[in-house]
Formats: C-alpha cells, sequence, structure tokens
C-alpha cells in the first residue's frame, strides 16, 4: 500500500494578468483561477500509480481559501484526502518559504513513500521548489521522467537526463517532478466532480504546522520582488542579414543560442 | 437573484471545455467532412465523463447533475462538434429524461442503466415523412396482438438512428385518437434502419430513417399508458429543448470567439479591422444575442429544476438561441470574409450546423404558437 | 526549522562573486558559463571583491585554460571519476563547503539541467534567496533595503510580466541565468587567475541514486507536432517535392519535427499529418522555423504559441514577417541548403 502525496498550486490564467499602470502592481482580479497545468500531470501521475499499485493519494496545496477549488478538482480525478494549508501570514512567501510550509504540512499529516510535484508554475515560472522539498524533506528528487514502476521498496524510473536515456532504481521515500512530457492527464467525470464537492478538506494554519510569523510570508522570505514591468508581446522582427554565409551564420547563433543546436 | 455559476458548475464547465478540447475536437473536421461517426473508443470516453446520464442518479452511474449544469456540458461539447453535442441531447434529454421521469421501476432499471452508462444510445422519434410540425396527424401504428403491440409505420429524421439501440417511439395506438410512446429496442424483428441522411451539417450524428413492419413491441415497453403518449412527448420536447437551445448557443458561442479573435488580428487600411464600428458593431450585436440566449436558458432550466411549468420559457429558449445562433454564424463569416467561406476554417461549418436548431424538436414557427398561445391563456379566455 | 537570519546576515562579511562554471558533455565549458564569468567581472568590478570560478569534473584540469582566459581571479578545481556527470548529492555538498568557506556575496549558475538543480538546494541550504531564469543581472543601491545590491530581473507569469527581484539581508544572493542574455568577453591571455585544487573525499556510498542499466545514447523519437520542441515547416516558397525534402534533414539535425502548411499537403509533397493550421495542428514549440511560408492566417494563427518564430522568405513582404521574432529575405531551399552544409560541418554525423 503506497502512500502519496501530490502537490498542487492555485495560478491566476496567466495571460489574462495585468500590471496596474498606476503602481506597477499585479492586477490578478479577472484572471480566472486553474490548478497549474504541470500539477494536473502530478495528480494523473498519484492516481495512475494508485491504480496500478494499490495506496492512497494525498493532494496539498498552499493558498488562500479560494484554492479549495483545486484540491476538488484533484479529488475529482481521483484523490482519496485533500489537505488546504491556508494562514493568512503565509501570504506572500517566495519559493524557500513555501518549500518549508509545504514540507512541515507534509510531515505533519503523515509518512509518505512517493510525492510528487510539478515541474513549474505558470505563475512564479522559478521551478525551484521540487528541489527545495527535495533538501528540506531530505529526499532525492527525480525529474524528466518518462514512466515509473514500483517494485517493494523502490522506484524504477526511466528518464531522459541530458543525452541519454536512463533506467535507474532509488529506495523509497521519492520525490518525483513532472509535466506534460511524462504522461496525458484525465479528465475528471461529472460525477466525480458532482461527489468531490462534497468531501471533506482537512485545513492547516500555522498553528498546526508551527513556527511564528517571522519565519513566514513576506518577513520570512530572503528574496522581494520590487517591481513588475509589463512586456510588449510584439515580435522584434529582427532582420538577419548580409551574404547568404552571414544569414547562415546569424541563423545558426540564434538557434544555438536557443538550446537547439549545441556549441 | 443570483445569476453567477456555483464553483461546482464552473468546474463542470472547465471539464467539459478541456474534455472536448483534448479529445473531441481532433474528430470534428473529418466527421463533418466525411459524414462518419464517432470511433467507439471516444463514445467510451464520453462514458467516462458521465455525458450519456448527465441528469441520472449517481446510485445508476449518471452524474446527478442540475439543468443549468447539463446546459453547460453541451454546450461546451457543441463548440467543438454540433454533431456530439446532439448525440448527446437527443439521448439524455428525449430518451433517458422521460424514462426516468415516466417509466416503471422495472423499465428505469432494464433500461436506464444500458443509457446512462452508454452501452446503448438513445433517440426519440415522431416525426414522419408525412407529418413534421403537425405531429398530431402521424401515421404509424400500434396494433394489439396479444400481450404485445404490433408497430407498423415509418419515422423520418431520426437523430442517432444510425447509432442508436433504444427509441421512444410515438405511435397511434389502437382506435380513437390515443397515442402511446413505445419503447422499441434495435435486434426486434421487423425495426430497421433506413436511409442514413446526408445533411448540410451536423454532419457525424446517424440521422436515419426508422423502418418498423409488424415490429412486436411487448407490454412492458410501453411507456406510461396509451393516453399518455401525447403527454409525454410533449413534456419530452420541453426538456428536450433547453438541451437544442444549449446546442445553439454553443455554435454560436465558437462562431463569435473565432470572429472576435480574427477582428482583433486581421489588418487592412492600417488598423485591425475590429477598430471599424462596421465590425465592432457586428461583434457588440453577437455578443447580446448569445447572453441572452444563455439567460433565457438558464430561466428555463431553473424552473424546471424546481418542478414548476416550463413549456413557454422552453419554447422562448429555443427560439432565441437557434435565430440568435444563425443570426452570430451569418455576421461571423462575413466578418471572415473569403476566409470564412472555405473549408480550411470551421466558420462555414458553423454556420452550416447551425441552420438545423430553428427546426428540430419543433420550427422556430411552432415555438412561436405555443409561446402565443401561453399569452393569450395568460390574458384571456383562448 | 528556522527562517534565514535576517538580523545578524552581517551582509558586509560576505564578498565577490562565485561563478558555477560548468563542463558540458566531457568536451567543453558551458556556453553560459563563459558568459557569467564576464558578468561576473563586471559585478565585481562595480562592488569590489574577486570574481571565483568553481570547475568540477573529470580531468577537470584540461579546462583550466579555458576558464583563465575569461578573467577569475581565482579558480577552485576539483578532478575525479565521480564527478564526470552532474550529481544531485554531490556537487551540493561540494559547492556547499566552497561557499561556507569563501563566502561569495553573489553566486551565478547558468539555467542548465545542472545549474537549476544545484541552484535551489544551495539556496535551501544556505535559508537564502534565489532567483531563476534570470534575463538580467545589475548592481543597485537603494535606500530602503541597502547599498550594492543585486538586482534580478525575470519573467514571470508566463512570460508577460518582467520581475525585479533583490535580495537585500540573506546571503550569498542567489541567481541561475538563461543562456544568451550576457555576452561573453573577448577571451584574454589568461594567466591571471588562481588555480585552487580541492581534493575529492566524498563518501560515494550514500549516494541514492543507481543505474539499472547503461545509459543509452538517447535517439530522439518522434514526437506528434503539438509536442514537438522545435518545428521546421515548409510551404509554397520550397518549391518542388525533393526540395522539400530536405526540411527533413535539417530537422533531423536540429532534433525537430517538420511541418507544413497546406500547398506542400495538397502538392503531396508530404501527407496530411504535418498539417499545421485551422484545421490541422496547434502548436507551441520552442522553435518555429518557416521556410517559404507566407504566413496566411490559417496557418499563422496555429503558431502563435512558439516562443521563437524565424521566418526564411524570399518575399520581404510576406505576412510572416509581422508575427517573426528573426527574418532572412532570402530564397528558402537555397538558404536550406547552405545550412545543412554549414551544420553538418560543424557536428558531422555519427560524433
Amino acid at each position: 500500500m503506497l502512500n502519496i502525496a501530490v502537490c498542487v498550486k492555485q495560478v491566476p490564467d496567466t495571460g489574462k494578468v495585468r500590471i496596474d499602470p498606476a503602481d506597477g502592481t499585479l492586477v490578478r482580479e479577472g484572471a480566472g483561477a486553474m490548478m497549474n497545468p504541470d500539477d494536473l500531470h502530478a495528480v494523473e501521475a498519484a492516481i495512475d500509480l494508485k491504480e496500478r499499485f494499490s495506496g492512497t493519494v494525498t493532494v496539498f496545496t498552499m493558498g488562500p481559501p479560494a484554492a479549495r477549488e483545486v484540491l476538488i478538482q484533484a479529488m475529482a480525478m481521483g484523490a482519496d484526502r485533500a489537505v488546504l494549508v491556508s494562514d493568512p501570514v503565509f501570504a506572500g512567501s517566495d519559493t524557500l518559504v513555501t518549500g518549508r510550509i509545504l514540507s512541515l504540512a507534509i510531515g505533519k499529516t503523515g509518512t509518505f513513500d512517493i510525492i510528487i510535484t510539478g515541474v513549474e508554475s505558470i505563475d512564479g515560472n522559478t521551478g525551484s521548489v521540487g528541489y527545495q522539498l527535495s533538501e528540506f524533506l531530505d529526499m532525492p528528487l527525480l525529474t524528466r521522467i518518462h514512466s515509473i514502476e514500483v517494485a517493494g521498496k523502490c522506484v524504477l524510473v526511466e528518464r531522459i537526463y541530458g543525452h541519454e536515456y536512463q533506467k535507474i532504481e532509488v529506495d523509497l521515500p521519492v520525490l518525483l517532478a513532472v509535466n506534460r512530457q511524462t504522461n496525458t492527464h484525465r479528465h475528471p467525470g461529472l460525477a466525480a466532480v458532482n461527489l468531490a464537492f462534497e468531501k471533506e478538506i482537512q485545513v492547516l494554519t500555522m498553528k498546526e504546522i508551527g513556527g511564528s510569523a517571522d519565519d513566514y510570508g513576506i518577513k520570512g522570505s530572503p528574496t522581494m520582488v520590487v517591481n513588475y514591468e509589463s512586456i510588449s508581446h510584439k515580435r522584434d522582427r529582427v532582420v538577419l542579414s548580409g551574404s547568404l554565409d552571414e544569414k547562415v551564420d546569424a541563423f545558426m547563433d540564434v538557434i544555438r543560442k536557443h538550446g537547439i543546436l549545441r556549441y | 437573484m443570483d445569476l453567477s455559476y456555483t464553483p461546482k458548475q464552473k468546474m463542470i464547465r472547465d471539464t467539459s471545455r478541456a474534455f472536448s478540447r483534448d479529445v473531441l475536437q481532433e474528430y470534428s473536421t473529418e466527421m463533418d467532412r466525411t459524414g462518419s461517426p464517432l470511433p467507439q473508443n471516444v463514445m467510451d470516453k464520453m462514458a467516462e465523463m458521465n455525458f450519456w446520464g448527465i441528469q441520472a442518479p449517481i446510485e445508476m452511474g449518471g452524474a446527478g447533475l442540475d439543468s443549468v449544469s447539463y446546459s453547460i456540458v453541451i454546450e461546451e461539447i457543441s463548440r467543438v462538434s454540433a454533431a456530439t453535442g446532439l448525440a448527446v441531447t437527443v439521448h439524455n434529454s428525449v430518451c433517458l429524461a422521460p424514462i426516468l421521469l415516466f417509466g416503471t421501476e422495472e423499465q428505469k432499471e432494464r433500461l436506464g442503466r444500458d443509457l446512462v452508462t452508454g452501452a446503448r444510445i438513445g433517440g426519440f422519434t415522431v416525426t414522419e415523412p408525412n407529418a413534421g410540425s403537425d405531429a398530431a396527424s402521424i401515421q404509424t401504428r400500434a396494433e394489439k396482438k396479444g400481450g404485445s403491440w404490433a408497430l407498423t409505420g415509418q419515422k423520418a429524421f431520426v437523430t442517432n438512428g444510425g447509432t442508436g439501440g433504444i427509441f421512444l417511439v410515438a405511435a397511434r395506438a389502437g382506435h380513437g385518437g390515443n397515442t402511446g410512446v413505445f419503447i422499441v429496442e434495435k435486434g426486434m424483428p421487423g425495426f430497421e434502419v433506413g436511409k442514413i441522411e446526408d445533411m448540410m451539417g451536423m454532419r457525424g450524428n446517424m440521422v436515419s430513417e426508422l423502418i418498423l413492419n409488424d415490429v412486436e413491441v411487448p407490454e412492458r415497453n410501453l411507456l406510461g399508458s396509451v393516453e399518455d403518449g401525447f403527454r409525454i412527448s410533449m413534456k419530452a420536447l420541453d426538456t428536450g429543448r433547453i438541451g437544442i437551445a444549449s446546442q445553439a448557443l454553443g455554435i454560436g458561442m465558437a462562431a463569435y470567439e473565432a470572429a472576435a479573435e480574427y477582428a482583433t488580428q486581421r489588418r487592412q487600411f492600417g488598423r485591425s479591422i475590429g477598430k471599424f464600428q462596421g465590425i465592432s458593431f457586428k461583434l457588440a450585436e453577437m455578443k447580446t444575442a448569445l447572453d441572452a440566449s444563455r439567460f433565457l436558458i438558464y430561466r428555463a432550466a431553473s424552473l424546471r429544476d424546481r418542478g414548476l411549468p416550463f413549456s413557454a420559457e422552453s419554447a422562448m429558449c429555443k427560439l432565441h438561441a437557434s435565430t440568435a445562433a444563425m443570426d452570430v454564424c451569418r455576421e461571423a463569416l462575413q466578418i471572415f470574409g473569403g476566409y470564412g467561406y472555405v473549408r480550411d476554417l470551421p466558420v462555414e461549418r458553423y454556420f452550416r450546423d447551425a441552420k438545423i436548431t430553428e427546426i428540430y424538436e419543433g420550427t422556430s414557427e411552432v415555438m412561436k404558437i405555443i409561446v402565443g398561445n401561453a399569452i393569450l391563456r395568460e390574458f384571456g379566455k383562448y | 526549522m528556522k527562517g534565514y537570519d535576517r538580523e545578524n546576515s552581517e551582509v558586509g562579511t560576505w564578498k565577490g562573486v562565485m561563478v558555477f562554471t560548468e563542463v558540458q558533455d566531457h568536451e567543453r565549458i558551458l556556453e553560459g558559463s563563459l558568459e557569467l564569468l564576464s558578468c561576473g567581472r563586471k559585478l565585481a568590478e562595480r562592488l569590489g571583491g574577486e570574481v571565483s570560478a568553481v570547475l568540477m569534473g573529470l580531468d577537470a584540469e584540461q579546462y583550466l585554460p579555458e576558464v583563465e582566459r575569461f578573467g577569475p581571479d581565482k579558480i577552485f578545481c576539483c578532478s575525479h571519476r565521480a564527478l564526470k556527470h552532474y550529481d544531485s548529492q554531490i556537487f551540493p555538498d561540494m559547492f556547499t563547503a566552497l561557499i561556507r568557506e569563501h563566502r561569495p556575496s553573489i553566486v551565478l549558475f547558468p539555467a542548465s539541467e545542472a545549474g537549476s538543480d544545484l541552484a535551489p538546494r544551495l539556496a535551501q541550504r544556505f535559508s537564502t534567496g534565489l532567483t531563476a531564469h534570470c534575463t538580467g543581472l545589475e548592481i543597485i543601491d537603494s535606500e530602503e533595503h541597502g547599498q550594492g545590491l543585486l538586482l534580478m530581473k525575470r519573467p514571470a507569469f508566463s512570460g508577460n510580466v518582467t520581475a525585479e527581484i533583490i535580495c537585500p539581508h540573506a546571503r550569498p544572493q542567489m541567481a541561475t541565468v538563461q543562456p544568451g542574455v550576457f555576452r561573453k568577453d573577448e577571451p584574454g591571455a589568461g594567466n591571471e587567475s588562481r588555480h585552487i585544487k580541492i581534493d575529492f573525499n566524498y563518501d560515494l556510498s550514500c549516494l541514492r541514486i543507481r543505474s539499472r542499466e547503461a545509459p543509452l545514447r538517447w535517439d530522439r523519437h518522434r514526437v506528434p507536432l503539438e509536442q514537438a520542441g522545435v518545428i521546421i515547416a515548409g510551404g509554397r516558397g520550397m518549391c518542388s517535392k525533393s526540395e522539400f525534402e530536405d526540411l527533413y534533414r535539417l530537422s533531423d539535425l536540429v532534433g525537430g519535427e517538420v511541418g507544413a502548411t497546406r500547398v506542400p499537403v495538397f502538392n503531396s509533397w508530404c501527407g496530411q499529418e504535418r498539417m499545421i493550421g485551422q484545421t490541422g495542428k496547434s502548436i507551441r514549440p520552442v522553435l518555429y522555423a518557416g521556410f517559404g511560408i507566407s504566413g496566411q492566417l490559417q496557418h499563422t494563427s496555429s503558431i502563435l504559441d512558439s516562443e521563437i518564430i524565424i521566418a526564411v522568405n524570399i518575399d520581404t513582404d510576406a505576412p510572416i514577417f509581422e508575427i517573426s521574432d528573426y527574418a532572412v529575405y532570402e530564397d528558402a531551399p537555397r538558404f536550406i541548403r547552405c545550412l545543412i552544409e554549414r551544420i553538418e560541418k560543424e557536428h558531422p554525423p555519427g560524433t
């Protein structure tokens, strides 16, 4: 019986987030809310493991009360339990503090064999929380996963690492970070959605996970955002000119810079 | 009066939209081009989504949802594939729903389950080659023979005709003007699927003739009693029209959104064409018509859920939504100009799909008769 | 679990810039690291302090001359078989020791796979801030937050917004940087760095990831267009089937998939499954390169989610250029032949 945990995040529809021209702050109203796309694949990976190897799936999210919805969505996809980690004190936490809060919440909830997260969130785009969770929980983190099997007390993972296709074995407990390269996620069925709204959600506040207000939120975060600037999406139409050879050179520079061709 | 969606309805919309985009979309063009139906594996995936039993009780395997949620699901499917939206709404609202509402426990158990799980697809038919709006003049007859009925006749334009396994068939029962609704199952001897129609739109739905040659239908397959048939049919259509209106709304929304996006991208005379009032006024009219359709639908749905009469309201929402869909599609195509006319883009398909919503499950003219009669009843002696 | 030490950080005692100088494919120093050495030099000039490079790998000494030419004051060098591939336990542990001893104010990493693993782990260990995928770095003086702070700029909200971030109290200030953000300097003569050898005495038995089979050279398998990271697309301007087929050679060389507009499909230069357009497929690659494509609406509306769009077309008025990041006014088949030749020269097939 595997004990699986999944961490998910509610994010705005990033295409619709705006900057308030008056003071450079972020306006999230009207931007809608959804589960971070990578996290849909994390939930899918967890449910898939549960179906193949038998176990329970507990889904965690750190966020304001409205974040309940992503927990309900995860339960509609098949998660068994949901935990909302929420406290006004947590607002404004950077990736380090988020990792700390999640690791404390996970620790307070149970002992897990496998913890799954998405690789990157579409609002923060740091992709760092998985690695920091790995440090806080002292568990190895595996990424770029193609397939996962569980055999006794270890996981067998096939993954692409650099230019290699690897088959590796890691003892449980283990942390996995997944995205759309790992699986195709299911869609919650209508009945499952209907039923998920009736399910209980456990709430953990600072009182339950411990620590004081100074450890969390903006106060507890080593990094701070001092400004936001919006970016025009107009593409630059930079002309690569010169002789045929020069144009080819310039073309190759561009694709190298974007990691398409190695240097 | 809170006109906002509940969180549950939002999630119903999100999952229906995501499923339609991720699973159904890739088939929609092909289905329209070739007229071939959805493959079985996609029908199975739709069953996993509970699309074949949207409002059926959860204990039966359905999703147990309210009527506004129902409308949302049909709208989202229809945005991507109107032919599929049609299959789902006819199955749910005029086959499954009447059985759940008027059927015996035995009928619900025996037939309801197969319908809810999508094991068998459902249809409903009154229309015949010589009886369309004049529904009372149908000629299909049901003769009592011992413990069963023998049905003979021909039905026309039956949605899901080619794929369906369970049909509610209206037939003249015995003597006198009684109409009964009989549950006819594919496989019953004498029951044949006739010609599959080659249609302007809704292509991929196997709309067909049904031919009944002395089909023996057991007594236990009579829905309600022979006096009930007309009333059951009318009530079925009241519910059905909410679905058709939702389908029309979905088609209209798809056309409108495509046009609005195009208007902001297409540049002529040095600016995006949306900046010209000629175009932005069209978009404004389109949006207004669609929003009005939406709330007329939800009003009818809400009355239904509260067990209140909703025939006139249902006729109004179908009338409005289908008219709006045609108007929106025509204007959207106009905004796209030449690109709207070529089959590379889905705009012309939306236009072809929309038209039938003004005709089936009661033409717009019949809708006006229904509403007109209700008004006259309200204001005086009719 | 304590938070970072806001009050007692003695920020002033942390000095200098440390750069993770990553070895790529056991062949050379990652270009992004060389760019960071140049960037580090400029930051150190503004702030004071030294630039140190951290070089760990198999036979790492062979890379010393290359690193030196970009002028770090010190190069910490550790060489061992176990450092041949990046490892999530060994590298952070060794780097942690270096940071603890030398206390750099700033540590920079290329935003490579290794850098993106290493940096957050180190940030967690020092309870300090990390800004990932930076697109800009500069030193600022802030009345409110302090003098000589590193200002880190990065995209957020899927690139719709740039966030400017500081790490005022915790140390070191850490950043991972996208390749190509900074230009690397002209390499110098390079003989002024102090080389400091680091001994390798790591207990390898505590490594938790075990290899079950020898890793295979990953031959990229075909993915559907919707999942492709690189798309090489051709249109009418490719002129003929045989010229269109050059696209397959090019896409193999760059690890992409071939796409088409409706003209090649209708002319049977390729199959229907290659078509990108409103009734074809929608794509989201990192790179979309369109050859001989004019940019009709049916096609372009499906490519707008590409990160980078490069178009090559002899017609300077082709609509596709209006949505391109880079424009090449050239005959597409000719350009492709020259491009393929150049790539094959630099990366002969079989290596």
